[in-house]
């Protein structure tokens, strides 16, 4: 029985060896198959402050803030998140005390505001960007609509003017602005709004694959349209890599997410409190840039 | 009875580091199979050898301005031009060496970024060494740079080729897509998506 044990792992070490040293079977003379390359922050990690301001008309500066989100970005996993804030969130803003964060885009435009969250969350932002209710428009309309899933109807004829049926619809410019507006018909008001914008951005991701993977140069359009209609503080260079590293982002990798809030008040104006529970989000954010 | 069982206790004994050993072997394998038929991944030489022979069809270009409304101005159209030059001449290199022309190493450091350089480099995504024809049939390029101000393009393209590889006749297609922007040492490819399949 030993010189048969002994004997069946002289074979198995053997074949083995032939195995290991032996020709490649099937190996293609040219190489097949899918290289890729994409351009690569040096730490792997972006984030950008994507604001939505509530300028019916003409320039934005002292307007507030009725979208904050950071989109963080990971470029080795390929993974991010879209961290979503509520515009009636009571924090600090710096040098001017606890306030509604949407307020700090009127005391000190964007860079208050991306430094308020700075404070707030510990995360270094590298880029913002900018849009109001017009320039939002012009770009949706720019873009030729956006196909996104709604899980349920939206109806405020009286407030945003959305009528849309739940499920899967290509939203026009105007019904695109109704549908981010809608706070009231929702039982989770501005808190389900600001995670509606978050999942307009995916869907605006999508909408982007989907054109690029058709015709590459659609991405160079993209570019023009934002270049055009938005305020934001990078160089087209900066955008163009931006934009590169977003076309290979899955719609899927990216997590949606909004800061955990309670309904409050501050004397007579109605607030949010954020929980503390944000805090673990915040540092999962910034160690992966994905939630 | 009594014989026996000292012998099968030694055999159960040694049966686990068989079965270690042969699987060990096997994982090895299995993974040096894998690295072999994805050849992509392995790390190799950097400069193929240009191939003796290349001939091939003329190159179908389309390009165009991205991004202008209502068309270019006179100047703008100018800029346009001068540019087009330089993009169109980025694309016929670097498709050039990736089917057998000279210079793979000098055009990838010339007209790639760092990174990408990097990774087209670290793949075996020339032609192997002993390739002695390459017959292109068909290239492809759509081109779009952006209208104003020329800084950044975007190219899809498509090649479909037959080389002699060993005294075997091998044809595949590329299709790719290539980023590029204007820098001060001109236009390069900044990131890249390559897909090369067998026809």
């Amino acid at each position: 029985m030993r010189r048969a044990a002994a004997l069946l792992l002289t074979i198995a070490t053997v074949a083995g060896v032939t195995t290991l040293t032996g020709p490649p079977t099937t190996a293609a003379p040219i190489t097949i198959g899918r290289l890729h390359a994409s351009f690569q922050p040096t730490d792997g990690k972006i984030y950008i402050l994507v604001i939505g301001n509530d300028a019916r008309v003409g320039n934005p500066t002292h307007s507030r803030a009725d979208a904050i989100h950071i989109v963080g970005i990971n470029t080795k996993t390929m993974k991010g998140g879209i961290l979503n804030f509520p515009r009636d969130s009571w924090v600090n803003v710096p040098g001017y005390g606890s306030r509604k964060i949407n307020e700090a885009l009127y005391f000190g435009g964007p860079e208050l505001l991306a430094r308020t969250l700075q404070h707030m969350t510990g995360i270094e932002l590298d880029y913002w960007t900018m849009v109001g209710f017009q320039d939002f428009v012009k770009i949706i309309r720019a873009l030729g609509g956006v196909k996104i899933h709604l899980p349920s109807s939206v109806y405020d004829p009286g407030g945003s003017g959305a009528r849309l049926k739940a499920g899967t619809q290509k939203l026009w410019a105007q019904q695109s602005l109704a549908y981010l507006r809608t706070r009231k018909s929702f039982g989770g008001g501005d808190v389900t709004r600001t995670t509606n914008h978050g999942r307009f951005l995916l869907a605006l991701l999508r909408k982007l694959r989907g054109e690029i993977a058709h015709n590459p140069s659609s991405m160079l359009r993209w570019m023009t349209v934002t270049q055009r209609h938005a305020r934001y503080d990078m160089s087209a260079q900066e955008m163009f890599r931006l934009a590169v590293v977003a076309s290979q982002l899955k719609a899927k990798n990216i997590s949606n997410v909004t800061v955990p809030v309670s309904v409050g008040s501050v004397g007579a104006a109605s607030v949010v409190f954020i929980n503390g529970s944000a805090g673990s989000i915040y540092r999962r954010f910034k160690q992966n840039a994905s939630l | 009875m009594s014989t026996a069982a000292p012998i099968s206790r030694l055999g159960w004994r040694l049966l686990p580091a068989v079965v270690a050993g042969a699987a060990m072997v096997i994982a090895a394998s299995v993974a040096i199979q894998a690295l072999r038929s994805h050849p992509g991944l392995v790390s190799v030489g950097t400069d193929p050898a240009p191939v003796a022979a290349v001939a091939g069809q003329p190159w179908e270009m389309t390009v165009f301005p991205v991004g202008t409304r209502g068309g270019l101005s006179k100047p703008q159209r100018a800029r346009f031009k001068a540019q087009r030059t330089h993009v169109t001449k980025v694309v016929r290199k670097v498709f050039g060496v990736l089917t057998g022309s000279p210079g793979f190493e000098v055009t990838v450091k010339e007209h790639f970024s760092r990174d990408a350089a990097l990774s087209l480099m670290r793949t075996k995504a020339g032609l192997p060494e002993d390739t002695t024809r390459v017959d292109i049939r068909r290239r492809k390029a759509s081109i779009g740079i952006q209208g104003s101000p020329p800084r950044t393009a975007a190219a899809r393209v498509k090649v479909r080729a037959i080389a002699e590889v060993g005294g075997r006749e091998i044809a595949w297609s590329d299709r790719a897509t290539l980023w590029m922007e204007k820098t001060k040492r001109g236009w390069v490819v900044i990131a890249f998506d390559l897909k090369r399949d067998r026809l």
